[in-house]
């Protein structure tokens, strides 16, 4: 039985770079960490970190399905419309004549989730449409339906289950229920990216489609179950925001497609698909969540962070593509 | 004596270990069809690209009209008159027949410069007429039949001025008509001065157009000879006129049961009632030319593309294939021709590959048990030979044998017992291919039963126990071990 | 050419192809007027005041902005390309046109040109946005989607920044009338307004687009390069110019489309042209242009975007005659592009399943 552990050189040096880039990217999280803590004094602070951790499992829930759903070579971007319609469906039916019971809301919102990630499924892995288009579409539509459902406006919803889902801590070691979610979601998804039968399938199809096929994977069911988790993942994250702020409105997380996407490139993922990790997503959006808090900290404004964004995300593009072009 | 329009003098090509092309002479002629047959891997393809640009010959000199040249590129030959018809059409397909002829170089008028249609109309309707051809200049090529796009692709090439036209299996993808068609189109350039190379494995045709064939066979030219002159034995046994090397022949196992029966199998216009059996023990091959359907038969058996009509049972029991995992549900495994296309993920390691067709069942539950697969893929590495440095090497640091090797391992991992096989040892070394030979008997003799796809008549008739011929989709002969002969197999082709 | 039916009797067969029509016909054009006539028909039964010039007048006026940034789009899918940062480009144009406009008055330079002026310059920068795409998608090679989604942030945020800085911006009313009257005026003369000026633009851009690309080599070839790269490039065909060239078009005429914009409405506005990519993509689209490249038409792309014009303010007079809240649009919208892929996609797999081979 040969020495699994013995590596050839070639082979050492291509996972070494695989690890490699996911520890600088964790390295580079340590140094911003440091340079904003130095420049800004209530970076540091804890009501900045709960803050920043919290903001960040908002949109680190959705980059981890994102990037399984990116490893096969597709895109959601239908996301922030899940969210918003999330939202307002949510606060809509709190505020009825006969409101909807608070512990019922949850399921309905996954439900609403589970079906719009449906609707995406059926059109890209049935009809075979463009991933980015498709959603495009449906972000329209779902962010549409949030405006006819609260006629533009917000709807303001003062609840406990909602509120405890967004801001609660837990008492004593005073961590916020979404930082949690997020934990263990992104332990899930971990566990079955690496480990599941179901994980390998999803790196095969991303590898090569058309051999995952012909050994006998489902290439159709797997996607579809894909865009399917993406949207009941997004529609956590739209609790979790409405929770959090106590409103339910059509006009949230606009342009949130963006950093979510620019997150799990960040942290590896390729867009053609095949490669990619959750450990290298967690790193992408921390660093992002990292840097976003600090320079509101240090003093930008959004708009000089939203240029900031289309900049960066060309740039870690294009960094990764010439590094690729090296290695051949 | 008039100079030959081209001329190739001992041309030899070498890689790494294989002579590819040995000493090898041809010429052309002014207004003459030359036939250019042999075998698989005679050297026929290497041939061409070298006088494409695409290869430089490491001896030899090749001559046009009797001035010397050296093609760097492929656009060398281009500018030399020569042009190529492959098999796989390069065509605009939105876009009209006009357009596609004169891309890049549309008639403009005068004064305004813009794109004056009537005149590109016109001036493809003369190009087409002048061939012969019956085509409408405003047809949108992607209406067109394949047949119509090669012409198409034949009139483009004339127009650019073309004296010397090569065409690689040209009818591969025709009917009788439309070869016919194609021939008569050939005629007419003949008369015009040009000279053309026709490749083709199909004899009954090199007979009909060609003016002299030239033969190939293991890299060597045997002989020029004039058609007229020519019997199909005579070429067929300059063809394969070696001994019959000490292959591998496959031991005779016992035979069993039948494991598969096929039924009129039929997709309309391509395959037509194909029908045969497969039992226990032992392998069946399928023999054809390239575009006679034996792919179409591998593939519909396997689920990946469907059937119009037929029946289809395993083991007795009448079943529908539904794609590739109702196959292996039916204990159907497939190795496909190109395992770089449909085989094997490059990207991953050897042992994932290795488990691909069988993820589901290594691990209880969700959980892939790790530690199983590198047990098994460790198994299969061992038992198929298959020389990796670590089980967790990627796939494409393999040499192509043990790459073909992995993709076996797969099937074998699958525990299938009806082995589809399409061209399994193509594109590896000699020591590669024993193994998988080896392979292939070991299973015959645990009751698995294999259809193989093989272009290698040595091959073919050394490994199968059965032989069943398919010539234009439909089957035409079937031969035992005993009494199949590489000359019987290529002359119930041209049936 | 398959005609058995899908059964469960003879295994896995192929199934019949779908709506002959639609799938194979030439040209979306027939469908498309088709569509429009109907959509009329239902708006003007539905409502009150339909039929009038009113309605004509409200839809003309939403037209053109989406009609000329959809004449670039139609270039870029033309390649198979994909351009989302058209609407921030659109925002981030309107903002200089305003600042430009400020600029150039208090510099003094004369009236008569000033509109012209504030209208080239709105056209380079726009070519200038266009021209950085292009650079990023055909030079470093980045994926035309990320590309265009990156400077969708980027030019938005940029318009943004703009905004909070200057003064103008945040009162910024434009009340110069000879370069409002560039979008209101209205022909033949002041007396007998009939046809709105910016109609005008609209056909005269239309015009020389589908002459370029139906009669120039240049718009030959960009047909040539999105229907087989690989054949274009055997061809000579500068396929990477070609390409660059479309995003550098499209820019322009994201351009060209916030000065209109401005004009239209006097202020320039930092958010202005949000959710246009959506829009231009879905009337391009519904239009005919296919998302793999090389097919459709102009004529198609107009058709849908009044379709599109005719939705929008269809709605907002539903909403009038029967309540139906005007939110709709942006659901109907949606589903409308996924229609129309879908469509799309339907047409590009008859073609290709007619090349079946023997093997």
């Amino acid at each position: 039985m040969a020495d699994i552990l013995h590596i050839q050189p070639g082979q050492a040096l291509k996972r070494r770079t695989r690890l490699s880039t996911t520890l600088i990217l964790f390295g580079v999280l340590a140094v911003m960490v440091a340079v904003f803590s130095a420049l800004s004094r209530d970076f540091y602070s804890f009501q900045n970190i709960s803050t920043m951790l919290t903001n960040i499992s908002f949109s680190g829930i959705v980059a981890g399905t994102l990037t399984l759903v990116m490893i096969t070579g597709g895109l959601d971007i239908s996301i922030g419309g899940n969210i918003a319609l999330t939202s307002c469906l949510v606060a809509y039916l709190f505020n009825l004549a006969h409101p909807v019971p608070a512990w019922a809301l949850i399921p309905i919102a996954l439900a609403l989730g589970a079906a719009i990630g449906a609707f995406n499924g059926f059109f890209i892995t049935r009809l075979d449409l463009n991933p980015i288009i498709t959603t495009l579409g449906t972000m329209a539509v779902t962010r549409g339906l949030g405006y006819v459902l609260t006629k533009a406006r917000s709807i303001l919803i003062m609840e406990d289950v909602t509120g405890f889902i967004g801001r609660t801590v837990i008492p004593g070691i005073q961590i916020p229920i979404p930082l949690v979610l997020f934990a263990v979601i992104f332990a899930i998804l971990f566990f079955v990216l690496s480990r599941s039968k179901f994980g390998r399938k999803v790196y095969c199809i991303g590898a090569n489609q058309a051999a995952a096929r012909v050994s006998g994977i489902n290439v159709r069911r797997v996607k579809f179950v894909l865009y399917l988790m993406s949207g009941i993942a997004a529609s956590l994250s739209g609790l979790i925001l409405t929770g959090q702020t106590a409103v339910g409105m059509p006009q949230h997380a606009r342009g949130m497609e963006l950093d979510v996407i620019t997150a799990v490139l960040l942290g590896g993922t390729a867009l053609a698909g095949g490669k990619g990790s959750i450990l290298g997503t967690l790193a992408g959006v921390l660093i992002l969540g990292v840097l976003y808090n600090g320079f509101t900290m240090i003093g930008f404004r959004y708009v000089h962070i939203s240029v900031f964004q289309g900049v960066l995300l060309i740039m870690i593009v294009a960094l990764y593509e010439l590094r690729d072009r090296k290695k051949n | 004596m008039e100079q030959p329009l081209l001329e190739m003098r001992n041309i030899s090509k070498q890689f790494p270990g294989v002579q590819a092309l040995k000493d090898v002479s041809i010429d052309l002629r002014a207004g003459e069809v030359l036939g250019l047959v042999g075998e698989n891997g005679a050297g026929k393809s290497t041939l061409i690209k070298i006088l494409a640009g695409d290869y430089r010959a490491d001896t030899g000199e090749i001559f046009i009209n009797g001035r010397k040249v050296d093609f760097r590129s492929p656009s060398d030959a281009a500018a030399m008159g020569i042009q190529f018809i492959y098999q796989e059409l390069i065509t605009l397909d939105t876009l009209t027949v006009a357009e596609n002829l004169l891309v890049g170089h549309l008639p403009t008028r005068k004064m305004i410069g813009m794109v004056d249609w009537k005149a590109a109309n016109e001036n493809a309707r003369q190009v087409l007429e002048t061939m012969n051809i019956d085509l409408d200049p405003r047809t949108i090529v992607g209406d067109l039949t394949v047949h119509q796009k090669q012409v198409l692709e034949i009139a483009k090439a004339i127009h650019k001025k073309a004296t010397i036209l090569v065409m690689d299996e040209p009818t591969a993808a025709l009917g009788e008509e439309d070869t016919q068609s194609l021939f008569a189109i050939i005629r007419n350039l003949k008369e015009q001065g040009v000279g053309v190379i026709h490749i083709s494995h199909r004899l009954k045709e090199v007979f009909d157009i060609t003016d002299r064939v030239t033969v190939l066979r293991d890299g060597q030219k045997i002989d020029t000879v004039q058609t007229s002159q020519a019997t199909m034995t005579q070429l067929i046994s300059m063809m394969v006129g070696r001994e019959l090397a000490e292959f591998y022949p496959k031991r005779d196992l016992p035979i069993g049961d039948t494991l598969l029966e096929v039924g009129d199998l039929t997709i309309n216009g391509i395959i037509d009632r194909v029908s045969f059996s497969l039992r226990s023990g032992e392998i069946v091959g399928l023999f054809g030319l390239l575009g006679s359907g034996r792919m179409n038969v591998l593939r519909a058996l396997y689920g990946l593309d469907g059937y119009d009509a037929g029946r289809v049972a395993v083991k007795g029991t009448p079943t529908i294939i539904n794609g590739p995992r109702g196959a292996l549900g039916n204990g159907i495994g497939y190795m496909p021709i190109d395992r770089k296309l449909e085989g094997l993920a490059l990207g991953l390691p050897v042992s994932s590959n290795i488990t691909m067709a069988n993820i589901d069942n290594i691990g209880r539950g969700f959980a892939l048990n790790r530690r199983l697969e590198r047990e098994k893929a460790q198994k299969w590495v061992n038992d198929v030979s298959i020389r990796t440095p670590d089980i967790a090497t990627d796939a494409n640091s393999l040499s192509g044998g043990n790459q073909q090797k992995i993709v076996l391992a797969k099937l074998l991992e699958t525990g299938s017992k009806i082995f589809l096989m399409n061209e399994p040892t193509r594109g590896i070394d000699v020591g590669a291919k024993v193994d998988i030979y080896h392979m292939m008997e070991n299973l015959c003799e645990a009751g698995a039963g294999i259809v193989m796809i093989s272009s290698e008549l040595p091959e073919m008739l050394s490994m199968a126990d059965r032989i069943i011929v398919i010539a234009k989709g439909k089957v035409t002969a079937e031969f035992n071990r005993a009494e199949a002969t590489q000359e019987k197999l290529l002359h119930a082709t041209t049936l | 050419m398959s005609n058995a039916a899908l059964t469960n009797l003879n295994g896995r067969l192929k199934r019949r192809s779908v709506a002959e029509l639609l799938l194979y016909g030439k040209s979306m054009v027939p469908a498309l007027g088709l569509l429009l006539a109907l959509l009329v028909l239902f708006f003007g039964l539905m409502t009150k005041n339909f039929f009038t010039l009113g309605t004509f007048k409200a839809i003309i006026s939403n037209i053109p902005v989406m009609a000329i940034v959809a004449v670039g789009m139609t270039f870029v899918l033309l390649i198979g390309g994909l351009d989302l940062s058209v609407g921030s480009i659109v925002g981030f144009t309107a903002v200089n046109v305003v600042l430009f406009h400020d600029y150039f008055e208090r510099l003094g330079v004369p009236l008569a040109w000033l509109p012209w002026l504030v209208v080239l310059l709105s056209l380079v920068l726009g070519t200038a946005v266009g021209l950085i795409n292009g650079l990023i998608i055909t030079r470093i090679g980045i994926n035309p989607v990320i590309t265009t989604l990156g400077m969708m942030a980027l030019a938005r945020g940029m318009a943004s920044w703009f905004a909070l800085g200057f003064e103008i911006l945040k009162t910024g009313r434009i009340t110069d009338q000879r370069f409002l009257d560039l979008a209101r005026q209205y022909l033949p003369s002041t007396q007998m307004a009939i046809i709105p000026i910016t109609l005008v633009y609209v056909v005269v851009l239309y015009a020389i687009a589908i002459i370029v690309l139906r009669y120039t080599r240049y718009g030959r070839n960009v047909f040539a390069v999105g229907s087989n790269e690989y054949a274009a490039r055997l061809a000579g065909i500068n396929v990477r110019r070609i390409k660059f060239s479309t995003y550098i078009i499209s820019g322009a005429m994201s351009g060209l489309a916030a000065a209109i914009l401005v004009a239209q409405l006097s202020l320039g506005r930092d958010d202005a042209g949000t959710g246009l990519e959506m829009d231009v993509i879905t009337a391009v689209v519904l239009g005919g242009i296919s998302m793999a490249g090389g097919k459709g038409n102009l004529f198609g792309v107009i058709i849908a975007v009044i379709i599109l014009g005719v939705i929008r303010n269809g709605m907002v007079q539903l909403q009038e005659a029967i309540g139906l809240s005007y939110y709709w649009r942006d659901v109907v919208k949606g589903l409308i592009l996924i229609l129309a892929i879908s469509i799309d996609a339907a047409r590009v797999m008859a073609m290709k399943r007619r090349q079946v081979v023997r093997q």
